[in-house]
């Protein structure tokens, strides 16, 4: 079964994004992969998720912005979750500024093909009112932590 | 890293977002989840222009590399080709040089990108 908490590391949470529009919102999230150390180019990788977007938005409703992309730029997959308590428009689905951002890119070439059930997974637990209310107002990243893998626990 | 090969590691990437778009099995799953794909025309000029800003003998070596592979530029990971997984010399880790902006796989040819930072 997959597990984002698995996926989502500290320095990969964003408690509150500065970035108050959809491409600075992108861009601060690659730079928070790039800190990780996780990519040498954070070029490569924030235009891979900005064509993605010209397809259509990952803007997917309710709050919530499931940004993805593959690029040779990442050597394994990364989960990026980010808040916004303002709300950014992020052109969704529903017209409603997103609150709840979860990055997801992968190499590829993935041995464990895990890019599509965790971005399954995603959208899954955050079609719960609770679950999003709670990310929203988790205090820190241990609380988040905590929340996912009780999701993850009652899938 | 020289801009060649960024360009070529952009153009594989929206390669590989075109196909997946094209793919129907691949776009349902994703438009199950509530993604929408609509405008697959923005990539395809995104690509044109992109192309444009390709040294030309880069092109053709991309162009062939994907009708014979499918995937023209692949990533070395534990200086290991991952198109073959042969061993990639330590001598191709030292930086690219104007003579030569794009490394190719000694064994299988194809376009290698080094994404380890």
């Amino acid at each position: 079964m997959v597990r984002i908490g698995e996926f989502l590391e500290e320095d990969l949470y964003i408690p509150e994004l500065a970035a108050v529009d959809k491409d600075g919102a992108l861009k601060e999230m690659v730079d928070a992969i790039v800190r990780a150390g996780r990519v040498r180019e954070g070029g490569l990788l924030l235009e891979t998720l900005r064509q993605r977007e010209r397809l259509g938005s990952t803007g997917i409703g309710r709050g919530v912005a499931v940004p993805h992309g593959r690029t040779l730029a990442i050597t394994r997959l990364a989960v990026v979750l980010a808040r916004s308590q303002q709300g950014i428009d992020f052109e969704a689905v529903d017209g409603k500024p997103v609150q709840l951002l979860f990055l997801t890119v992968a190499p590829p070439q993935e041995r464990s093909n895990l890019y599509l059930p965790v971005l399954g997974k995603i959208v899954e637990t955050v079609k719960s009112a609770k679950n999003r209310r709670r990310l929203l107002a988790a205090s820190n990243f241990d609380e988040v932590s905590e929340i996912l893998e009780e999701a993850d626990e009652h899938a | 890293m020289h801009e060649q090969i960024d360009y070529l590691v952009s153009l594989q990437d929206l390669d590989t977002l075109i196909r997946e778009t094209r793919d129907e099995k691949r776009r349902a799953e994703l438009e199950s989840m509530g993604f929408t794909l609509d405008n697959v025309e923005p990539l395809e000029s995104a690509r044109e222009a992109l192309v444009k800003r390709i040294d030309e003998r880069f092109v053709r070596v991309y162009e062939r590399l994907t009708v014979k592979y499918g995937r023209a530029v692949v990533p070395v990971v534990n200086r290991t080709c991952l198109g073959c997984f042969q061993s990639v010399p330590p001598s191709f880790f030292s930086e690219v040089t104007a003579n030569q902006p794009v490394k190719v796989c000694e064994n299988c040819g194809r376009i290698l990108y080094f994404p380890a930072t």
